[in-house]
């Protein structure tokens, strides 16, 4: 039997193990173990398996994981989330599809906090969605703003998403967090768009909210200013070197836990809380690096990815042809794998497909997770959309579906405009590294 | 509808009954604790260290050292919390159309399963990090033992599936 069977029959046991409600991480630990016996044998598997634990589990640079993921609780506990939004609430509040808008903007601003989705979306969602009840706007814009708001937190840095890009490709994690700004501030333009065309074509979805005075305007504006702040000082601190990615996840924490102290919310059962939680996530994202540094070597071993790479190359596809069959499949796997997973199962075969065909592999790590964003609200596995079904009690998950569609669209949109201007995501990168 | 069970912040489970005894809850807080203090550490280290180095151009001699130790732990208590809260993804999708009991069946199957292959990594952790003791391997810089780190990595993995076999699906409707 030849190692690209192998390799083959490596991906089919996965996927029943997947199918059967294996653990995700479990089932990577499970088939690339079981792999790399029959492709080298018990010795050599055995000790990629915990060699390659321990390398995860001490790698400096994924330090900035839990250190993120504390920032965005920290982050959530002092207030900032209802400060973003209260204050893009009285500058826009009053157009038509405003309060939409101002989610939009909070979830954007609360991405710079926060390298997580779910948790972007669950913070803004408890702030915004009673707001939006209040003025009456519909069920399908106000939590399809909700969810697909939320993915903005793993495109705008800090992003989890790229960390992990980053460390299964060996990108640089500051390369990818810069090349997610514009990317991030374009989606969250599209996303205002779509609501504007959402509120145009059906007004009674997002009325009208009221007027606030010049004063209150700014009295919202300047308690936002220390968020901004923090911000400015995580991210500024990144592009001009002043410190590394790791070093910024510490410093944004630290700013963050500062303000928690000044809003005098620092007491030891919201740390003991903040502490339990940012552990969780913690948790959930090494056991998919685990399994997937595990996995990885596997994939390899089998000669997989030079094979699947072989036979595109006889497809007159051409390499943005491969690109596009990539993206689709991407995007279909994406409605019933769930992202992250998708991401850390599929890479060893698609990386070095898309760099042999000349891409760059930065630009492609954007795009990624903007696919990975589009899975986080595709049925039926939109992780985001649960999220916001469980703080949402009075609406149905059909309804929380069809709100997300138009903010799905921008995404595509997103995505074109990048393959057509990969300026976008290049430009800040190159300015801070060349 | 099925859907991929991830809870997101607010700890909800998807059907899944997690053990709730005083053991565990003790387990819990004791794990919360230390997580909760190398967390923390990891974030003045990396303060400090940016800080010093920035400002005065003296880093703190190793941070990166001490940071990849603090890490090991950071992780080997976060993983068996994460399955505690029901946070390791799972992909719920096909399982959910099951009748219960066949659904209950496959759920034991499946944690067993999973539980298998975190003690046999928690075995090779033990070897590795007896062996790392044995030849004193040590970090680059500061010379730190690396065997605690794979001993504390074994203990995160046995505890993680421990806890993965008290998982119990919920009475009368499928994992």
């Amino acid at each position: 039997m030849s190692v690209e069977i192998i390799g083959l029959l490596g991906f089919f046991a996965l996927f029943a193990m997947l199918g059967a409600g294996v653990p995700v991480a479990m089932a990577l630990l499970i088939a690339g173990f079981g792999g790399t016996v029959i492709l080298s044998g018990w010795q050599a598997a055995a000790f990629t398996l915990s060699g390659q634990i321990f390398a995860t589990a001490t790698v400096y640079e994924l330090s900035i994981i839990p250190l993120f993921i504390l920032m965005g609780n920290l982050a959530s506990a002092a207030g900032l989330s209802r400060d973003l939004f209260d204050a893009a609430y009285r500058l826009f509040g009053h157009f038509r599809g405003g309060l939409a808008g101002a989610t939009i903007i909070g979830c954007a601003g609360f991405s710079a906090l926060s390298g997580s989705s779910i948790a972007s979306a669950v913070t803004m969602g408890k702030v915004a969605y009673p707001e939006m009840r209040r003025y009456n706007y519909g069920s399908k814009l106000a939590t399809g703003a909700i969810a697909a708001g939320g993915t903005l937190g793993i495109l705008i840095p800090p992003s989890t998403g790229f960390v992990i890009y980053a460390v299964l490709t060996e990108e640089s994690i500051g390369r990818l967090f810069m090349a997610g700004i514009l990317p991030g501030l374009l989606l969250t333009c599209l996303f205002l768009i779509a609501i504007i065309v959402v509120t145009y074509l059906k007004p009674e979805e997002g009325p009208a909210g009221p007027h606030f005075s010049m004063q209150e305007r700014f009295a919202a504006l300047f308690r936002a200013v220390g968020i901004l702040i923090v911000i400015c000082i995580t991210i500024g601190g990144i592009y001009t070197g002043f410190f590394t990615p790791v070093e910024a996840a510490g410093v944004g924490a630290f700013f963050t836990l500062v303000m928690l102290i000044i809003r005098r919310r620092f007491t030891l059962p919201t740390i003991w809380q903040i502490s339990r939680e940012t552990l969780r996530t913690t948790g959930m994202a090494f056991f998919i690096l685990i399994g997937a540094n595990v996995f990885a070597p596997f994939v390899a071993l089998s000669h997989l990815p030079e094979g699947v790479a072989s036979f595109l190359a006889t497809l007159p596809l051409g390499a943005y042809g491969t690109l596009i069959v990539i993206l689709i499949a991407y995007t279909l796997l994406g409605m019933v794998i769930e992202g992250l997973s998708l991401l850390v199962i599929t890479l060893p075969i698609v990386f070095p497909l898309i760099t042999g065909l000349g891409f760059d592999p930065i630009w492609f790590g954007v795009i990624m997770v903007i696919v990975l964003e589009m899975g986080l609200i595709s049925p039926p596995v939109g992780v985001n959309v649960f999220v916001v079904k469980s703080i949402v009690d009075d609406v149905r998950l059909e309804t929380i579906f069809a709100g997300v569609m138009p903010f799905w669209v921008g995404m595509i949109a997103c995505i074109i405009l990048l393959i057509l201007f990969p300026q976008i995501a290049l430009l800040v990168p190159n300015a801070m590294f060349n | 509808m099925g859907h991929a069970k991830e809870s997101g912040a607010e700890g909800r489970d998807h059907g899944h009954q997690y053990p709730r005894s005083v053991a565990v809850k003790w387990l819990e807080a004791a794990l919360t604790l230390i997580g909760g203090i190398a967390v923390f550490a990891m974030m003045i280290l990396s303060v400090g260290d940016a800080a010093l180095r920035s400002l005065f151009n003296a880093p703190i001699f190793g941070a990166n050292d001490y940071t990849k130790v603090i890490l090991a732990f950071s992780v080997a208590v976060s993983l068996p919390l994460c399955i505690l809260a029901g946070r390791a993804i799972t992909i719920d999708t096909l399982v959910r159309q099951l009748p219960p009991s066949i659904g209950r069946a496959l759920h034991w199957l499946v944690s067993g399963l999973g539980a298998f292959m975190l003690f046999y990594v928690a075995w090779r952790c033990y070897l590795n990090g007896r062996d790392a003791a044995m030849f004193g391997e040590t970090t680059m810089l500061l010379r730190l033992p690396l065997g605690p780190s794979y001993y504390i990595l074994s203990v995160g993995m046995i505890l993680s599936g421990f806890l993965l076999l008290l998982v119990k699906p919920a009475h009368g409707s499928n994992p």
